[in-house]
């Protein structure tokens, strides 16, 4: 209305000019005084209209963020999953109905404080996790984002686990805060306790019948043979000796069922893989004696930590040293080199071994797989070694790869993300 | 000199069996306990050096006789004989400190009475 109102004066101060009214004196005076004050008018009137127009704008503006927000609101109340975000001091920022449903703290008593402050972390030992060593430090102080599962303690002081993605916010290449997405894993967790307790159950329950089978035939062994047969006692061997391989291969199988199983059967820590292998060398020193063989561990300080499952990272040690035991003949060397590199743990082991034939290198990960030459060394592997190796190093996110040479040796590399 | 005692807790026949036999055979007496209640039962009557100890059993387990030993902080020797060999189940032994454990389907007779021995000696049982 204002528009019109503007426009029409000036429309009638243009007929007044065309028509020539303004030879009028008193219309000429009309008229100063109308050009004189109107202008001023119109001006007004002009930023009225632009005045209204801004302060709707800004109306509508304000009113398409409340829209905004509130469509964000409801997303995130929607999302099934916890989402919580700190400022780069850690102060919670967004706290979702699913977090306030998991946690039992509302919103209003989460946000505006330091995280760490309104919900613990606890490790499997039941230990709180000081902040320094929570990983939303890390990812404020180094902008990591990480993925793990751990334990909370709810408001009521009640534990549970929940499987945690923390990335940082970047704000042109700054870190401003953190944001974080929870699930509680409490029905996996049980899934994966009842699997675990299978894979126990079952290596209990196949390993009995060979203990037996072992000590039977051990005894008859060592006893008196008036009487028998040199096959006798020779087929006699051969049972200890299978009863033998088929406790490693009820060992490896139901590794690999582990392995297979998912995600969820791991138990993450920081693991010390320098320490780690030192161990596992110690476990191997008798095999090492008995084959002559010098071992040598080179390390580079300083080897960063790796967050993994420990008893995996066990079975990718003992695996690559058993091998160069085994494969390398008496009085031979093994070198095992552990540095970091490019956020990586990087582990090499070497043999002045048999080596790998070349037309079998492709087949050396697969599940069964047997190389001829170690074959003739050992007849009784079971071709699972490096198959379970291969697939720790893949869940870990790592790389295996190797180089060698027929009656010279092998090198293993094994590189596994810090 | 006396015989030491050994009390064997297991519940599998054979096991219990070939071990008695050997055990005695090295000059030993053996009291053989079907599960750990019988054997902690035994074990209050006094007079026993060593405890050979299984972990799966009815009634009362390894775990839970391990348990009752460091409440009542008795100081008998342990060595479990075992086969639960998966690391969670080391683990679980470890929680009660330091106890000596074989998996049997690993170990030789042989060895298991090499344990036996060093570890009356080192007790001086």
């Amino acid at each position: 209305m204002i528009i019109s109102v503007s426009v029409g004066l000036l429309v009638v101060m243009l007929m007044f000019t065309s028509v020539g009214l303004l030879a009028d004196p008193q219309v000429a005076q009309v008229w100063d005084i109308c050009v004189r004050y109107g202008g001023w008018v119109v001006a007004v009137l002009l930023g009225l209209v632009w005045a209204f127009d801004d302060d709707s704008g800004e109306e509508d503006r304000k009113n398409e963020q409340a829209r905004e927000q509130a469509k964000d609101e409801v997303m995130l109340s929607s999302i099934g999953d916890g989402v919580l975000a700190t400022d780069k001091d850690g102060v919670v920022t967004v706290f979702n109905k699913t977090c306030e449903q998991m946690l039992g703290w509302s919103s209003t008593d989460a946000i505006g404080k330091k995280l760490v402050d309104v919900v613990q972390m606890i490790d499997d030992h039941g230990h709180e996790i000081s902040a320094a060593d929570r990983p939303l430090a890390q990812t404020l102080t180094q902008g990591i984002t990480s993925s793990f599962v751990q334990n909370y303690r709810r408001k009521d002081g009640t534990t549970f686990p929940v499987s945690i993605t923390v990335s940082p916010i970047l704000h042109e290449g700054d870190i401003d805060g953190a944001i974080a997405v929870v699930r509680d894993v409490t029905k996996e967790k049980e899934i994966d306790r009842a699997k675990t307790e299978f894979v126990s159950l079952a290596s209990h329950q196949l390993r009995t019948p060979l203990s037996i089978i072992n000590w039977y035939t051990e005894t008859l062994l060592s006893g008196d043979h008036t009487g028998w047969t040199s096959d006798q006692v020779s087929q006699l061997t051969q049972v200890y000796e299978s009863a033998g391989r088929m406790a490693e291969l009820v060992d490896s199988l139901l590794n690999i069922s582990r392995l297979e199983m998912g995600t969820m059967a791991m138990q993450v820590e920081e693991v010390d893989v320098v320490r780690l292998v030192q161990e596992v060398v110690t476990e191997l020193d008798p095999e090492i004696r008995k084959h002559h063989h010098t071992l040598t561990m080179q390390v580079q300080d300083p080897v960063p930590h790796v967050f993994f499952d420990r008893r995996f990272i066990w079975i990718i040690v003992l695996n690559l040293l058993t091998n160069a035991i085994k494969y390398t003949l008496e009085h031979g060397t093994i070198t095992v080199k552990l540095f970091g590199e490019d956020g990586c743990v990087c582990l090499n082991v070497s043999d002045t071994g048999v080596g790998i034939p070349d037309d079998q290198r492709g087949m050396i990960f697969s599940k069964m797989f047997r190389a001829e030459n170690a074959k003739m060394i050992d007849s009784q592997g079971s071709g699972l070694g490096l198959y379970m190796v291969k697939t720790i190093v893949d869940r870990m996110g790592g790389t295996i790869s190797f180089s060698s040479s027929i009656g010279k040796g092998t090198t293993f590399y094994v590189r596994l993300p810090v | 000199m006396n015989q030491q005692h050994i009390l064997l807790v297991e519940d599998e026949p054979a096991v219990a069996k070939i071990l008695r036999i050997k055990l005695e055979e090295a000059g030993f007496r053996v009291t053989v306990a079907v599960n750990g209640k019988e054997g902690l039962d035994r074990l209050m009557q006094g007079g026993v050096d060593l405890i050979l100890l299984d972990l799966l059993m009815p009634v009362m387990n390894g775990f839970q006789v391990l348990e009752v030993l460091q409440k009542k902080q008795n100081s008998t020797p342990v060595i479990i004989l075992t086969n639960l060999g998966q690391k969670d189940d080391i683990e679980q032994i470890q929680k009660f400190g330091p106890i000596d454990y074989l998996i049997k389907s690993d170990t030789p007779l042989t060895k298991i009475l090499e344990q036996v021995h060093n570890k009356l000696q080192k007790t001086g049982g």
